[in-house]
């Protein structure tokens, strides 16, 4: 099999069992079906692949985000952002928390809705960096996100920044009552951890 | 070391956020002075669970995140918004959960942070907000029926004479601009004053109403129909490409069904007088044009019955 098709494959499944248990999480929580749905994810090509997204997908980031982060240590070095547009937020915020007290278009922010965005962060971030342990026996050491809402110039300076960087992205869309909210999750790797990631991936090829 | 401990003991009753210590099978190793005010027992003398202190925890979510914290050390956040009723209080709490090792033994450390302030803050903010909201739509209401007396007919509800002339000046800078025909229509009913002095003036106004509705009908979407005064009604006509088009809009007027109940059992048949004049032959300020239709709509009327009268056409 082509390396890079294990890659994305092994990931893939990877980032999807990761979802599926947040996703089986917050539905206990909000008691609500919500499906969480990864429908495309996007791997870097270089070691230090700048933040390029598909066109179908740019507009996500056009205007406000909210993002939760959360910055792990040790082996593997890097960030993890979950991004939702800020104009989404107090739907998702209202269908988590049942407050519908305010209005879904408000995009003023509350101590409250960071709190709700830090822990469904948290549970989400968790999932996917617990699975990412999980299958590289590597112990990831984080701590619990930070909630911040950027302009988009501001995110992509501040995602940017740092040249030795390497980004996965896996879009992602939660499914709740039957509303659809899009966003992402990236994965902002540390040009080192990048290749410490592959070679445990390719060593696990090597070893199939 | 007993002073050690006591001394931390005190410390973290002083601290301004509650404290559970509990071990990996989530007894309760230590909780602080705060977690009375969460009307918690003392749960540490007798070694009771955290399930027992907060029966909200006994969810397989927080079970299932408890012992993944425990196992692999990832730190977890539960806000009081997603999870109101795990405390047995009115306080709420953000709970975060760190885990720490003593001794070998996987230990977990719960800060409950109050957020009741916040809550009743946001609470009070969205009250207010929802109160500008509220007087925000009078407001609207209010200026929307402020503009409704302002350039509309309070009787027919068709535009008034401030309107009109708003209108018509656009219209006539518009025609002038792009060389277009604009017409205007001068409309009166006949013999109004005697339907007054026969039936009284809530008649004429029914009249005045069914003239309005009938003369909005025969219009196109973008003309204009306005009451002048009285018994007087004008229609603006703008981008008129075909000079007989007018005489589409003149027979809709006439051929419209023209009976009027104004009073019990008494219908009365309304007939028209209309006469026409066009931007530019006839004029080119809306006062010429009006003169000119006013004085075909007296041609008109002096033949009797519904008619209607164009002076270049009829020259």
């Amino acid at each position: 099999m082509d390396r890079n098709c294990f890659r994305y494959d092994i990931l893939s499944e990877l980032f999807n069992i990761g979802v599926g248990r947040a996703a089986k999480l917050l539905s206990e929580v909000v008691q609500k079906r919500i499906s969480l749905q990864v429908p495309k994810i996007i791997l870097p090509e270089t070691e230090t692949s700048g933040l390029d997204l598909p066109p179908q997908f740019s507009e996500l980031f056009d205007a406000a985000l909210m993002v939760s982060t959360i910055s792990f240590t040790e082996s593997l070095q890097g960030k993890a952002n979950l991004i939702f547009p800020a104009d989404k937020i107090k739907k998702l915020v209202f269908l988590c928390s049942g407050d519908d007290s305010v209005s879904a278009e408000d995009t003023d922010f509350t101590d409250v809705d960071f709190d709700v965005m830090r822990e469904i962060g948290n549970i989400l971030l968790n999932c996917i960096l617990g699975e990412f342990g999980n299958l590289t026996n590597i112990q990831l050491t984080y701590d619990l996100p930070q909630v911040k809402v950027y302009n988009r110039i501001n995110f992509s300076k501040d995602i940017d920044n740092g040249k030795d960087h390497s980004f996965m992205i896996l879009f992602v869309t939660f499914l709740i009552d039957g509303t659809e909210i899009e966003g992402a999750v990236i994965i902002d790797l540390m040009v080192e951890s990048y290749h410490e990631l592959f070679r445990l991936l390719d060593g696990m090829e090597a070893g199939l | 070391m007993d002073s050690v401990v006591l001394d931390m003991q005190n410390i973290l009753d002083c601290l301004s956020l509650g404290i559970v210590i509990v071990d990996d099978q989530l007894k309760i190793l230590f909780q602080n002075r705060l977690m009375q005010k969460f009307e918690c027992e003392d749960c540490t003398q007798r070694g009771g669970s955290l399930l027992e202190l907060f029966p909200g925890f006994n969810v397989p979510y927080f079970q299932v995140t408890l012992m993944d914290a425990l196992e692999h050390g990832c730190s977890l956040f539960f806000s009081a918004a997603m999870h109101e009723n795990l405390l047995n209080c009115r306080e709420k709490c953000n709970i975060k959960v760190t885990r720490f090792m003593e001794n070998s033994q996987k230990r977990l450390l719960l800060e409950f942070m109050e957020v009741t302030d916040s809550f009743e803050r946001i609470r009070q903010l969205r009250e207010s907000v929802s109160e500008l909201r509220r007087l925000n739509r009078e407001l609207e209401q209010k200026e929307r029926a402020i503009q409704q007396l302002a350039y509309y007919d309070h009787l027919t509800g068709v535009a008034n004479r401030t309107l009109f002339y708003e209108l018509a000046e656009k219209f006539l800078y518009a025609a002038q601009r792009n060389h277009e025909v604009l017409g205007l229509m001068f409309i009166d009913v006949d013999n109004f004053k005697s339907i007054n002095d026969t039936y009284g003036h809530e008649a004429g106004d029914k009249i005045l109403v069914q003239v309005a509705e009938i003369l909005t009908k025969a219009t196109r979407r973008n003309d204009v129909v306005a009451r002048y005064g009285g018994d007087e009604f004008l229609i603006l006509l703008p981008q008129i490409n075909e000079p007989d088009n007018y005489k589409i809009v003149v027979s809709k007027i006439l051929r419209a069904k023209r009976e009027a109940m104004v009073c019990s059992g008494v219908l009365v048949e309304i007939s028209l007088s209309v006469g026409v004049s066009f931007y530019p032959q006839d004029g080119t300020t809306i006062d010429q044009l009006i003169v000119k239709a006013d004085r075909a709509m007296y041609m008109a009327k002096r033949r009797e019955g519904d008619n209607w009268y164009y002076p270049a056409k009829s020259h």
